[in-house]
């Protein structure tokens, strides 16, 4: 019987590397995980609603790879719905890659980075920023591209859909240390009430607080 | 038109812009008190209590940042 109690024991206790990588696949899966089932009821919500209004104010260049790397690491934070994002964003460049006038303007970018002695970068064979950080021809053909396909990010727009967008992931990011932190402590289920009711009564009486909460 | 939703981008004038702060201070805020709150209770009270504290000290910041770049630029 003792052996049994045992088991539950274990079994009942969450694996903190589960939680956590619950917690970023799925914003609220990890809170969810570990027994705090309301909290990530809450937190898949409105996580979900602020990526994914972003992204519907933004459009499917809202998470930019190439262009804006830091909001896209941000955007990933929300695991599966910014991997998804990412990878649509990506598809849209790849086939801009076989269109004429790109390909002509990625050879151009080449042949002056090898006549200015910089090899290295005239390998680069895909579309990306400018090395010199001026916007170059290639730049402004993608640019125009993008716009006339309807789905160029063009601000005030582009800040809102970053912003929204990015903020989500950081959220998630909260939540992520969270579910971990409490799963390592194997502080699962949700806090006690009678236990936070019993510790006032105690201070405003004068006596020792017994305990914590669960 | 749900697949034009999340593939173009929406046009949207500047004027517009500041009021999208309200709903991003509201997901920040209830996803803030959802983690750390202890009574899952009190959360609709404490988010938006917390929503107006963070308004305001926007609001305020704003205003000080647009004094300053008044004065000396």
């Amino acid at each position: 019987m003792n052996k049994n109690k045992n088991k539950d024991k274990k079994q009942s206790r969450p694996i903190w590397l589960v939680a956590g990588l619950l917690a970023w696949l799925i914003p609220g899966a990890g809170h969810f995980y570990i027994g705090r089932r309301v909290r990530g009821i809450i937190l898949f919500i409105v996580i979900n609603t602020t990526f994914w209004t972003g992204v519907g104010i933004g459009g499917v260049m809202t998470v930019d790879s190439r262009y804006e790397r830091w909001w896209t690491a941000a955007q990933l934070l929300t695991g599966a719905d910014g991997v998804y994002c990412w990878y649509h964003q990506d598809k849209v460049y790849k086939d801009l890659r076989l269109d004429e006038d790109v390909d002509r303007a990625i050879e151009t970018r080449k042949e002056l980075f090898r006549r200015s002695g910089r090899a290295s970068l005239a390998n680069q064979n895909s579309i990306s920023p400018s090395p010199t950080g001026r916007p170059d021809e290639l730049q402004m053909i993608v640019d125009q591209k993008l716009q006339e396909m309807g789905i160029a990010l063009v601000d005030p727009a582009g800040e809102i859909a970053r912003g929204f967008s990015g903020v989500a992931g950081m959220l998630n990011l909260l939540c992520i240390f969270d579910a971990l932190i409490l799963a390592m402590m194997g502080k699962g289920s949700e806090p006690t009430l009678q236990i936070i009711s019993t510790r006032r009564d105690a201070e405003t009486s004068g006596e020792q607080p017994g305990g914590g909460i669960a | 038109m749900i697949a034009t939703l999340f593939y173009n981008s929406a046009q949207i004038p500047w004027r517009a812009a500041m009021w999208f702060v309200i709903p991003l201070c509201l997901a920040v805020t209830i996803v803030y008190k959802t983690v750390r709150i202890d009574d899952l209770r009190k959360l609709p009270i404490q988010s938006v209590m917390l929503m107006g504290y963070l308004l305001i000290c926007l609001l305020a910041l704003g205003v000080v940042l647009w004094l300053i770049q008044a004065i000396f630029l």
